[in-house]
């Protein structure tokens, strides 16, 4: 009862315009009171949980982001794709989702792929008979692969709040990752391929030279990808020194080889970034807490035993935890889904034998639909801003990709293991 | 008002001025020490204790330090619901002073229970295991943390007050 | 007495199967048979209510009331005490020192006391070792030659001690041990009984060498204000039930790590005892090394104790 006037409150607060910091702080006001928790113990456990070596990792993968973006690896990365994938029509569709993979292997975030694949690639595509709507609306479910393809925050956070290895999460999205990759240049290919617009030809040897141009050119920011998971999956470091090194290689890089970084730069990335690792980790404080104060009062286990008892069947579980997750990620931000959420319905998930790291991959592809899905839906604001067109023309594409690719991805990982599993267990961590 | 004002904008470019510098030296200061680290351990053989309680000081600060840029800047996320479903201006001015008052009222909680924290850690001076740094270093973030949101939360509140005036 | 009671009782590692968690029920069911229902005990295990330190946090402010964990340094480093290196060296001598009326048991009632803590007395383990993969040492100069990294929790003075016995301490969270031992970040792990070892990284490690150079034991915990609070005849019934849980424990510990080495073995892990030359190098130097240093936190008092009662090698 207490749980529900809690999560009811947040609600109300976000519809009132009370941003989500605030809106948790109100959560575990309510909590502390319903619960009679002493108020003593609250920041206790909100400094603890935060205080934390692997939730380093986060901030040290934002300032990553934040970096390539100024630093001119981002473009590099860009041009690089596209000449790979090809200036095609249908390629250039593919090449913004594959930018996206590639951009998510460094990238821990969806913001920093929008702001630059956006900025680069929607005003050249528009030219080749792309609707700005629609390329924004493929860039914002693309770029979410950032979530999917390690690093990524949200497999970081969950491996925190569920106690789980954070290289087996990162391991466990790949998967799905690869799926969207491929739905997503499939669809682009059914809806572009009769399209109108000019088309760049090119010879074989053309094509040829400009990929070992643009390679040479991106070598320096593709080497990173394979600094941080070579160095996680080959032993030199854990995920948060990874991302340390990530952002002692972005800089040099930047400044130096790049020459497209200035000290001045450098410091404005690194204050964005604090920027938006600061509002995360205050909303981790009160998530944390009043995650606490669910544990101490037994809900998981009270929620698990009323979902066992309502539908008492796997299947049905499993899809009454995927709406769930749709429906909620429509209202909150994908930090709050995963933080608070997650453990929440992690004992649940365990009760009917989905291992701990498929959760991971379910709830990851969950927020690729809940981060585009309106009224809170901060990438497709930020795809809109970038893309300079209205919410309302970017739904109508926004819903096609996230009905026909988004959602099949999220069915296809709950209902079928392997596809988050296969790989974590090829490592050796199950 | 225009006295208040200049006050308020004399306070957050102090804090401006003190904030920005630190976050990015603590920012370069976690990456380079967590670096060193892994180049002490893997190349020199020799492991470097303690420096996650450094790398940890730094962050608490570095977390909370960036939410005060972030509430500066009014980037706290926020669902956009009232300006989608009300067209009235008016009515939207007043929403937004609700809910900052909302949110003063549960700064002022966060306020209070950083304080407790930081009594605490004041009164039992604990030490970090390995350079037997006090707790107190980084548990009184919070509270530092939660007082300028307080700051930029009242600023928030005068200005919605003028907006609902003058729309 | 006719008041009613609920507290909550926290572990710091081990779940509802661990030999720990068991323990615990049993003091639960104790207390709550011997007052007739009357007081109760909630049980939350590993990690259910956060980190050792937040737990610790929450026993001293009294959030939680009860807890077994190992002692924290933060609030006094005397506590530091219990992981002093080489203090005894077999389990004749550790069950004389932390025992009933031992001289270690002593030592620790009122260092807990000064931090508002009522402390019911050791839960031990048994002795730690060194695990690893791959390569393994049985001596200070083996240890050295293989360059051998192993993680150590960072509590003093137990990386001191690895280091002094010639391993390189490497500072790593619990949570990130096991992915840190199967990527070659260290070699293995130090100064746990077997069982940790065996139940968390059997899959990875090779070899287990009892160096015994610390004795594992938690302590039993109740918020000193909370135990205050109760009348005589409640603290009788919560103390009679905690010394039934750890005289038990006394006898049930040495028979529990035997059962894990053999499980271990049956599961492929090398066990090895060193030779009785290589552990006295080991103790020698240890002492040598790291006591001086434990003194500079524990006092001349305590350490006068401890050179007075520490066993003698062999
Ligand atoms: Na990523
Ligand atoms: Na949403």
């Amino acid at each position: 009862m207490g749980a529900l006037l809690a999560i009811g409150a947040v609600i109300v607060l976000m519809m009132v315009g009370v941003p989500v910091v605030y809106s948790f702080a109100a959560m575990t006001l309510v909590l502390s009171i319903v619960y009679d928790v002493d108020v003593s113990s609250l920041m206790t456990t909100g400094f603890w949980s935060v205080n934390s070596i692997i939730l380093l990792a986060l901030p040290l993968f934002v300032m990553t982001g934040y970096l390539m973006q100024a630093g001119g690896m981002a473009s590099r990365l860009v041009h690089f794709v596209e000449s790979l994938v090809g200036k095609s029509r249908t390629g250039m569709g593919s090449s913004m989702v594959m930018a996206c993979g590639v951009f998510g292997a460094i990238s821990g975030t969806a913001s920093a792929a929008v702001a630059s694949i956006g900025t680069i690639m929607i005003g050249p595509m528009e030219k080749h008979g792309y609707k700005r709507e629609y390329t924004s609306a493929l860039l914002g479910i693309s770029s979410l692969l950032g979530l999917l393809i390690p690093p990524s925050l949200t497999m970081i956070l969950y491996a925190v709040v569920t106690r789980q290895s954070v290289a087996a999460c990162f391991l466990a999205t790949i998967g799905p990752g690869i799926l969207l990759i491929i739905m997503l240049c499939l669809l682009n290919w059914i809806k572009m391929r009769n399209a109108p617009g000019e088309v760049v030809k090119m010879t074989f040897k053309e094509r040829t030279d400009l990929i070992s141009k643009n390679f040479w050119k991106a070598m320096p920011a593709l080497m990173l990808p394979v600094i941080i998971l070579g160095g996680i999956y080959g032993g030199v470091f854990t995920p948060t020194e990874a991302a340390a090194i990530a952002v002692v290689y972005a800089i040099p890089v930047g400044l130096f080889v790049y020459r497209e970084l200035s000290f001045k730069d450098l410091a404005r990335c690194l204050v964005s970034a604090a920027a938006t690792t600061g509002v995360i980790m205050v909303i981790l404080v009160f998530s944390f807490v009043s995650s606490r104060i669910f544990t101490f009062e037994r809900v998981p286990q009270e929620l698990t035993e009323l979902l066992m008892e309502t539908f008492q069947n796997k299947i049905l579980i499993l899809l009454v935890v995927n709406i769930f997750l749709i429906l909620l990620g429509m209202i909150m931000d994908d930090v709050s889904v995963v933080a608070i959420i997650s453990p929440l319905l992690l004992p649940v998930m365990v009760n009917i034998g989905v291992d701990p790291i498929q959760f991971a991959a379910i709830v990851g592809t969950s927020v690729v639909i809940g981060c585009n899905s309106p009224p809170m839906a901060p990438i497709l604001f930020m795809t809109c801003r970038i893309g300079k067109v209205g919410m309302s023309q970017v739904m109508k594409p926004a819903l096609f990709f996230m009905f026909f690719a988004a959602l099949p991805v999220m069915l296809v990982t709950t209902y079928w293991p392997p596809l988050a599993l296969y790989l974590p267990k090829l490592f050796g961590y199950l | 008002m225009f006295s208040l004002n200049s006050l308020i904008g004399l306070i957050d470019k102090i804090l401006t001025m003190i904030v920005i510098p630190v976050v990015v030296v603590l920012s370069i200061a976690i990456a380079s020490m967590l670096a060193w680290g892994i180049f002490s351990r893997s190349l020199l053989n020799a492991p470097v204790f303690g420096l996650e309680e450094l790398v940890l000081i730094s962050a608490m600060w570095l977390y909370m330090l960036g939410a005060v840029l972030a509430a500066k800047d009014r980037s706290h996320l926020t669902a956009d619901f009232v300006s989608v479903i009300f067209k009235n201006e008016k009515l939207i001015a007043g929403f937004a002073i609700l809910a900052t008052t909302i949110s003063i009222v549960m700064a002022l909680y966060f306020v209070s229970w950083s304080y407790e924290l930081m009594a605490w850690s004041l009164k039992k001076a604990q030490i970090t295991p390995v350079f037997k740094l006090p707790w107190y270093i980084s548990q009184s973030s919070l509270f530092v943390g939660s007082l300028a949101l307080v700051f930029y939360l009242i600023r928030d509140f005068i200005k919605d007050c003028q907006k609902f005036i003058n729309v | 007495s006719d008041d009613n009671h609920k507290f909550n009782l926290a572990l710091e590692s081990g779940d509802r199967d661990s030999a720990s968690g068991k323990s615990m029920q049993m003091w639960a069911d104790l207390i709550r048979e011997k007052s007739d229902g009357r007081m109760k005990v909630n049980i939350f295990y590993q990690g259910e209510l956060g980190g050792q330190q937040e737990l610790f946090d929450q026993l001293v402010k009294g959030n939680i009331d009860m807890m077994l964990t190992w002692p924290q340094t933060s609030y006094d480093e005397r506590l530091g005490v219990n992981y002093i290196p080489y203090l005894t060296l077999g389990w004749d001598d550790a069950l004389k020192a932390y025992g009933e009326g031992g001289w270690l048991k002593e030592i620790f009632g009122p260092l807990y006391k000064d931090i508002g803590l009522k402390y019911f007395g050791p839960y031990p383990e048994g002795f730690g070792g060194v695990a690893t993969k791959g390569k393994y040492a049985t001596s200070y100069d083996q240890a050295v030659e293989q360059g051998l990294k192993v993680r150590s929790a960072p509590v003093f003075p137990l990386p001191q001690t690895v280091q002094a016995m010639g391993f390189q301490a490497v500072p790593i969270d619990w949570n990130e041990v096991y992915t840190s031992i199967q990527t070659g970040v260290v070699d293995g792990d130090s100064s746990n009984v077997i069982y940790w070892d065996y139940e968390y990284f059997r899959d990875q490690l090779d070899y287990y060498v009892h160096t015994k150079h610390n004795f594992s034991s938690y302590a039993l915990l109740m918020n000193d204000d909370t135990w205050e609070e109760l009348d005589a005849f409640d603290q009788a019934i919560i103390e009679d039930a905690a010394q039934q849980v750890i005289n038990k424990q006394f006898v049930d510990a040495k028979i529990e790590d035997e059962k894990w080495i053999k499980k271990a073995q049956e599961a492929g892990m090398q066990y090895i005892e060193p030779s009785a030359e290589d552990m006295q190098v080991w103790v020698k130097k240890v002492r040598e090394e790291v006591w001086p240093i434990a003194e500079e936190s524990l006092g001349k008092e305590i350490m006068d104790e401890i050179r007075a009662n520490a066993s003698v090698p062999k």
